[in-house]
């Protein structure tokens, strides 16, 4: 095995014991918000890289939280058959809402996800018998225990096993992404991205690979919602706000957008910051829209793109 | 065998006629040149052939189908390439990359075997990188392989773009000014490039402002002004026709 | 019963005309910089701030501080435009994010600079005038009629003066002008500065009315974004029109619909409008 890979499953081992080195539940909570925040970033990522931003991934995040939550509330679903769904619903909206939207220009489908990032939120607030209106959903359960042979159940009564199993979705979201890139069609969107003129010319279907990567990022945020939904045990509106679309945003501009490690060092550096900042919330948001300024005049290749600089300098001397 | 065939072809811009009831053939095989004074619409017509525009009337058959309106895309699929006048290039990609890129049609990967990463996913990433390198080769890239597109030299990028261009293995190909801004030398190797390329079997649509190039290339020209074709015929032919001579009046040296 | 319609009918106009101003800061701003700027709000919210203070800590008479707050706005838009719009000028939607960043920046400031209570702004007329039994404050008819003189002053001013003029070439093609020898970044400078004292305006005509809080800003641009899209981009005479007939269906709205689902109506008047304009991928597949 090469070193890349021995290096990758140490780091696995890290992160997997990690649970049992960190007993405060508060610091694992951060390790989940953190890999949540990761696949939400890598999803938009993923899109981006179509010269398209959408604005309405925190409403799409909300669609798939309520859709988990109504299946097992409402229709007494099992969390692990209503996850599912949720992302694929998720998804499938995504191809609804990308299909009229793809077709336009940069800053006009970047207004009018924002609209239907709106819409969603206003509809989740003002259809009070589904969605529970400005109050939302509380009481929501936790996922079914998971019976192991012979030894029991996984139960979800503390935060570890949401935080094994939010791994376990990290790493099947990371393949997803890093193999869907390394390919035909993730050429086909750096293509789409550089020229889109030549890339129509040589075959590539512009929005097919559009919808699709929209799809793609629309079905991450929908499991991302159910997991959400099942690990807070309560959602409302004010969860799934534009601000919050803007969030993911930042990791990604702050993080490098191209890459695949932009997106997770982002996630990962701005979820941890307000941890360290400990001040009031109007100071976070203050500084995370001052570093959004900073990083886009200044360091537009985002932090990932200053490490890439840095190594090559070393390389270079070395 | 006509390949193309457009007939009465015919675009309109606000008011402006720039396309109007063209006609003409183009036989499997042949070099054909698409020669008039700028701003005469030849352009325009490569656009209409592959999709970009819509035409106000008219038909364009390829293989005697038709293909009038199809997509940009869906015309690529069905065998016509072409280059760009403008650096039209992936800028921030390696030259090899590049024509990787222009692989998308050959590579019949779907998104499972992406995904799982099957020995036919490995198999078409390995044998498009071979084709890319051969490509290069080809066009005369060789040691090109990990530059930049944007910092290669614009008579290189001219040649990169044809390399992307024929990575699909088109039966058409539409090059739109291969020799612009070429020095003598670099016209001479150009032409030799695209003359490897129709003995290999491809058809050939050429743009082309130097006489040189289209009368060293050509085995027929056609001729357009405002948009209506002027005249048609084998390059002597055109050289002799005075209407022609007239509307580029000032440059009948070229024709010497 | 005609009463009530009635004077549902000029309460929007009223409101209309407040979004107007707004919309029209953001309508010159994007027909000739090619730029959408969502901290337009907060520019707006500056205004009104900037008359609150200037009314409450230094006595100053409502209008007088409601022109030099457009000249104070207007200073710290040109300062933002060059320095942190001008940069990224080749790449709108890297703008749009932006000014994302500088929306939540300015927003949260104030919040603590200035905490979340909504203050008012005394306007120095008080009480309410009765015509033919429909009740109008003073307040509103004030905001009114600042609103119709300076929509009036700039559709003057685009149309008829010179440097109007050199606006109108650049918003069709910046290019060409440029190279008839207009200024391009002076104009750039001109029509942010504009359209920030146009927010400004509106910021400080709201004050008396709705009050001035942090976030205030927020509502009345998306709004803007919706009559922008109505009227048409650039054109001023959309903007009115289409700022008018936002705050009649509005006012509409709110006596018969619910807040929330009048709301949405105007996102997705929004979204229909985007995806149904021409606006295609590079505008030749039609």
């Amino acid at each position: 095995m090469n070193k890349k890979g021995f290096y990758l499953i140490c780091l696995y081992v890290f992160l997997l014991s990690i649970p049992l080195l960190v007993k405060d539940a508060y610091h694992i909570h951060i390790l989940i918000m953190t890999m949540f925040h990761i696949i939400l970033a890598l999803g938009l990522n993923f899109v981006m890289n179509t010269a398209q931003v959408p604005l309405c991934q925190a409403a799409f995040v909300g669609v798939g939280a309520y859709t988990s939550t109504l299946l097992v509330m409402r229709l007494n679903f099992s969390f692990w058959l209503s996850f599912p769904i949720a992302g694929v619903l998720t998804g499938v909206l995504g191809i609804i809402v990308g299909l009229p939207t793809l077709r336009i220009k940069g800053i006009y489908f970047a207004m009018a996800t924002f609209a239907l990032g709106e819409i969603i939120r206003l509809l989740f607030i003002g259809w009070v018998g589904l969605f529970g209106g400005a109050n939302g959903i509380t009481s929501i359960p936790p996922p079914d225990p998971i019976p192991i042979p012979l030894m029991g159940a996984i139960e979800f009564q503390t935060k570890v096993p949401y935080y094994y199993f939010t791994l376990l979705v990290l790493t099947v979201c990371i393949i997803i992404v890093y193999r869907l890139t390394h390919s035909r069609i993730g050429r086909a969107s750096t293509a789409i991205r550089e020229s889109d003129l030549l890339a129509q010319s040589t075959g590539i279907d512009i929005m097919g690979c559009k919808v699709f990567t929209f799809a793609v990022n629309s079905f991450f945020a929908g499991i991302v919602g159910a997991i959400y939904a099942h690990y807070f045990h309560f959602i409302g509106p004010q969860d799934f706000t534009f601000w919050q679309s803007v969030e993911y945003l930042v990791f990604i501009v702050m993080g490098g957008s191209g890459t695949l490690g932009g997106p997770i060092i982002g996630s990962i550096f701005l979820t941890f910051l307000p941890e360290f900042l400990r001040m009031a919330v109007e100071f976070q948001v203050v500084i995370y829209g001052l570093a959004l300024i900073l990083v886009l005049l200044f360091m537009p290749q985002g932090i990932m793109g200053l490490l890439v600089k840095v190594s090559s300098r070393f390389a270079k001397s070395a | 065998m006509k390949l193309l065939e457009v007939r009465k072809l015919s675009k309109t811009f606000g008011g402006l006629k720039a396309v109007s009831q063209l006609d003409f053939d183009v036989r499997e095989g042949e070099i054909l040149g698409l020669v008039g004074p700028n701003g005469a619409g030849k352009t325009t017509v490569f656009n209409l052939i592959t999709g970009i525009y819509l035409p106000n009337a008219g038909k364009i058959l390829f293989h005697e189908e038709d293909i009038t309106g199809l997509k940009p895309h869906k015309i690529a699929s069905q065998g016509i390439a072409r280059t760009f006048q403008l650096t039209t290039l992936y800028t921030n990609c390696s030259a090899l990359e590049n024509v990787i890129i222009g692989h998308h049609l050959k590579m019949r990967t779907g998104v499972w075997s992406i995904l799982c990463r099957t020995p036919f996913y490995w198999d078409e990433e390995k044998k498009a990188k071979q084709s890319s390198s051969k490509l290069l080769q080809f066009v005369g890239l060789s040691g090109q392989e990990s530059i930049l597109a944007k910092n290669l030299p614009h008579g290189h990028q001219q040649r990169l773009k044809i390399a992307i261009a024929i990575s699909s293995v088109p039966q058409l190909l539409l090059l739109d000014e291969p020799v612009s801004g070429m020095n003598p030398e670099e016209t001479n190797e150009m032409m030799a490039l695209i003359g490897k390329i129709r003995a290999n079997g491809m058809t050939i649509i050429m743009i082309e402002h130097d006489m040189k190039a289209v009368m060293g290339l050509c085995d027929r020209i056609v001729v357009i002004n405002y948009g209506e074709k002027l005249a048609e015929g084998s390059p002597q032919q055109i050289k002799e026709n005075q209407e022609v001579i007239e509307a580029y009046l000032g440059r009948e040296d070229d024709f010497a | 019963m005609e009463l009530i319609f009635l004077q549902t009918c000029i309460n929007g106009l009223i409101l209309g005309s407040i979004y107007v101003l707004v919309a029209l800061g953001l309508t010159l701003i994007f027909s000739i910089m090619g730029i959408i700027n969502f901290a337009h709000g907060e520019i707006f919210m500056l205004g009104g701030f900037a008359t609150f203070f200037l009314g409450e800590y230094y006595g100053v008479n409502f209008f007088f501080s409601m022109i030099i707050s457009m000249v104070m706005i207007a200073a710290f838009g040109v300062l933002i435009e060059r320095a942190i719009f001008r940069p990224l000028r080749e790449d709108p939607l890297n703008v749009l994010v932006i000014s994302l960043g500088l929306s939540i920046v300015l927003q949260n400031l104030a919040l603590i600079f200035w905490g979340p209570e909504e203050r008012s702004v005394a306007i120095g007329f008080q009480g309410i005038i009765d015509v033919f039994g429909m009740v109008f404050s003073k307040e509103r008819l004030v905001a009114f009629t600042i609103s119709a003189i300076l929509v009036v002053g700039l559709y003057l001013f685009i149309g008829r003066t010179r440097t109007g003029k050199a606006l109108q070439a650049v918003a069709q093609d910046f290019e060409a002008a440029a190279l008839q020898g207009i200024n391009i970044n002076g104009i750039n400078t001109l029509t942010f500065g504009v359209g920030c004292a146009m927010a400004a305006a509106a910021g400080s005509a709201m004050g008396p009315i709705f009050l001035v809080s942090p976030f205030m800003g927020i509502m009345p641009v998306m709004k803007a974004f919706i009559i922008v899209m109505l009227g048409g981009l650039g054109s001023v005479i959309g903007a009115v029109a289409g700022g008018l007939i936002l705050g009649i269906a509005e006012s509409f709205g709110a006596t018969y619909l619910g807040a929330t689902f009048q709301n949405m109506v105007g996102f997705i008047i929004l979204m229909s409008l985007l995806i149904f304009k021409p606006l295609g991928l590079f505008g030749y597949h039609e």
